[in-house]
């Protein structure tokens, strides 16, 4: 069974880069995001899903190595907004 | 009658006959002292201004980062340049090198602010706020407008550099300036580097931060040395005699390519940049003045290059005091590093601690008596790397003035006329567009032209640039020209519309040059040296100067515009999207397609070519590349010639 903040965020992940080939069902829970050739994805990449993970979420990323460690990969992204915003669940805020 | 295949000599050392700058702490003077009390400039205040938002640190010259009609940037620079020496600025001899990463930005965010409040759009293309500087100044029609990020000042000194080695000038004066607003200072914070936290250059810590500030300078520069007499330190006058007592003995660029706001993991850019420098600084005992913004990843590269490449030198960073001065920084931070050397006292790199990233950081002063000479470099989105070797010059001997750097340029007044300059053309291909094509339409035409995945970010413009440039042939050797009055028009609509949750893709996409780091990232290109131009007048003109000063195996020259909406509107966006390639070879044993010719007043004007009216926009050269039809236009010293076989 899926979790529905994992298959929310892959959604956001397809909208915000405009990720033209990539369904969100592609993208895996625990491999890198950002670096990896498989997707080519960038740290301008992730800044701007920072972006929009501010707002859908109302959470905080304050520096650049903060938003490294947190956009490691779904999983950790996920368990970041969860510890940020208890409330957050699964649905955005 | 022979011309030259084009004078681009090897610009040798060239005088600093007088400089000066003024940052947040005061002028350079008042802005050593604060740095040598180890005074912090930087103050926490919000990021967007009067719009309030996250508390950031700014070093600002005056109290708000908010613009004002007029911009508050103007008084400072111009009081500032009030101190350079010399008339006649803008005059054929003596030409006005100015750079900025920024120029007038700040007001196209007012005027979104206050949209009814129009006149602050009469400042914010770069073209207009230079315009500007020169209504208020007197200068002439001879200046030219560099803008590329944080090495823009470097860019200006070489080419002023090459200017008076090529006989086009008696002096040079190179201004450089870059005041900080909302619109910038959002962007940086978007970027996650701008943020709470105060920088600390080279200190290893687990959060990197910057800090922006607001600086100015100015540097007149002359080729020779200083007629007999003359004291080290005499600056006033604006004559043949006047000398600061330093010569930039050295200058380097270079252009990783790699990404937009990361460099090569293993250094290897500025290692490339900073070994120019090495080479020169030979059996020298220098310092090192490094770029040191406060980031962890680029101050750990940068550091541990700088002790491979010069062992033993002590290196320090002034922006955790005064901020990032961001085009301005090469020379802001040059102008203090001559007032430093004259003083005798280096400050340190203020308000960092240990432990720092490499062994070579100084966190304290240095005795200016323990070294022969400074090096200085920058370096800057899509790893761009900028160096400068500062000497002293050789105390004078009797009999004639000794020359303490590798190569000895003529003395006394350069009184050269410009040399005739005449290249092929290896390739040559320009895109104009209809009017209803946009990004999307560029897109769907020219996706398999690009690697996999890559036009998804990329604008219209960086588009029809790499289509425009399709056929030439990339090296590391590669020189290349770019010219654009507007630039990334769309991305900044777009950018000033994401306000206040700034966009950093729109904020990277925004800036200047944009397009051509599109397209050489995208297929991580290297190349030599990066010039980009902004301004508008004589753009064509001096974008074709640039690139026939360049020494490099094989120089291109890209041009192109973007067509905006609501600053199109407003006549700050160009009307349509076009781009241009043109690729110049350094050897004449190439298949040519054409010729660009420059023929000095001295020189009779060969050939039949009609001589069109006026100095063409580039737009024109484009059009001229399509149609294959050929152009002759009268230019500052002489004409111009573009014929097509």
């Amino acid at each position: 069974m899926t979790d529905p903040l994992h298959d929310r965020l892959k959604i956001l992940m397809v909208e915000t880069l405009k990720l033209e080939d990539v369904r969100p069902e592609d993208i895996p829970d625990d491999e890198p995001l950002f670096g990896s050739p498989r997707f080519g994805l960038d740290s301008i990449d992730a800044l701007e899903l920072v972006l929009r993970l501010e707002k859908e979420f109302g959470v905080k990323i304050g520096s650049s190595e903060e938003s490294r460690k947190a956009l490691a990969s779904v999983r950790t992204l996920a368990a970041f907004i969860r510890a940020s915003t208890p409330a957050a669940g699964t649905s955005p805020a | 009658m022979t011309i030259d295949a084009g004078s681009a000599a090897k610009p040798s050392a060239v005088r600093v006959a007088a400089c000066g700058c003024v940052t947040a702490l005061g002028n350079e003077t008042e802005t050593l002292a604060g740095l040598n009390a180890g005074r912090v400039a930087l103050r926490l205040r919000p990021v967007l201004g009067r719009d309030g938002g996250d508390p950031v640190p700014l070093a600002t010259i005056g109290e708000t980062i908010d613009e004002t009609l007029p911009p508050r940037w103007l008084e400072p620079v111009r009081a500032l340049l009030r101190r350079a020496p010399g008339n006649g600025w803008g005059g054929e001899r003596r030409p006005v090198v100015v750079a900025s990463s920024n120029f007038g930005v700040g007001s196209l965010y007012a005027f979104r602010r206050e949209p009814g409040e129009e006149a602050h759009l009469r400042h914010g293309p770069p073209w207009a706020a230079v315009e500007l500087l020169q209504r208020e100044l007197g200068w002439g029609e001879n200046v030219t407008t560099f803008s590329h990020a944080c090495v823009t000042a470097h860019l200006a000194l070489l080419h002023a550099t090459r200017l008076l080695a090529a006989g086009r000038a008696d002096a040079a004066l190179v201004v450089a300036f870059d005041f900080t607003s909302p619109f910038v200072a959002g962007g940086f914070h978007s970027l996650k580097i701008l943020n709470g936290a105060r920088p600390a250059p080279y200190a290893a810590r687990d959060v990197g931060a910057i800090g922006l500030g607001d600086g100015a300078a100015f540097a007149v520069l002359r080729a020779g040395e200083a007629d007999r007499g003359t004291e080290a330190g005499a600056g006033a006058g604006g004559s043949a005699e006047a000398d600061t007592g330093f010569r930039l003995a050295a200058q380097a660029l270079y252009n990783e390519m790699f990404h937009f706001t990361a460099n090569a993991p293993d250094g290897s850019g500025f290692e490339a940049c900073a070994r120019e420098i090495a080479a020169a600084a030979a059996g020298r005992r220098v310092w090192v003045k490094g770029h040191g913004t406060g980031t962890l990843e680029a101050g750990r590269l940068e550091a541990e290059a700088v002790a491979r490449t010069f062992p033993g030198s002590p290196l320090v960073s002034w922006k955790g005091s005064l901020g990032h001065t961001l085009g301005s920084c090469g020379l802001v931070e040059l102008v203090l590093a001559v007032a430093a050397m004259r003083s005798g006292t280096i400050p340190g790199t203020v308000a960092a601690t240990a432990p720092t990233l490499a062994p070579n950081v100084a966190l304290g002063p240095l005795r200016a008596s323990d070294f022969d000479a400074a090096v200085l470099l920058s370096n800057a989105f899509g790893g761009a790397h900028g160096g400068v070797l500062l000497t002293r010059a050789a105390p004078k001997e009797s009999g004639g003035v000794e020359v303490a750097t590798e190569s000895r340029v003529s003395s006394g007044e350069a009184s050269v006329a410009p040399a005739a300059f005449e290249r092929s053309l290896r390739y040559a291909r320009a895109e104009l567009v209809p009017d209803t094509e946009g990004a999307a339409e560029a897109r769907e035409r020219w996706r398999d032209l690009f690697p996999r995945g890559a036009t998804r970010r990329m604008t219209q413009l960086g588009m029809l640039l790499g289509a425009a440039a399709q056929g030439v042939t990339w090296t590391r050797r590669t020189a290349v020209v770019y010219a654009s009055s507007f630039a990334e028009t769309r991305a900044l609509e777009d950018f000033l519309a994401s306000f206040p949750a700034a966009s950093p893709l729109l904020f990277q996409t925004s800036i200047h040059p944009g397009g051509v780091q599109q397209v050489l990232i995208g297929r991580q290109q290297p190349v030599a040296r990066l010039w980009p131009l902004a301004g508008r007048a004589r753009l064509t003109e001096q974008a074709l100067l640039a690139a026939l000063l360049e020494p490099a195996e094989e120089t291109v020259l890209l041009a192109g515009e973007e067509r905006g909406t609501w600053l199109r509107e407003k006549n700050l966006a160009s009307e349509r999207s076009w781009a241009l390639a043109l690729a110049f070879a350094a050897r004449e044993d190439v298949a040519e397609v054409g010729r660009v010719r420059f023929e000095p007043d001295a020189y009779p004007v060969t050939g039949d070519v009609a001589l069109d009216l006026g100095a063409p926009e580039p737009v024109a050269l484009a059009e001229s590349v399509a149609a294959r039809r050929d152009l002759r236009w009268r230019g500052s010293g002489g004409t111009w010639t573009v014929v097509w076989r």
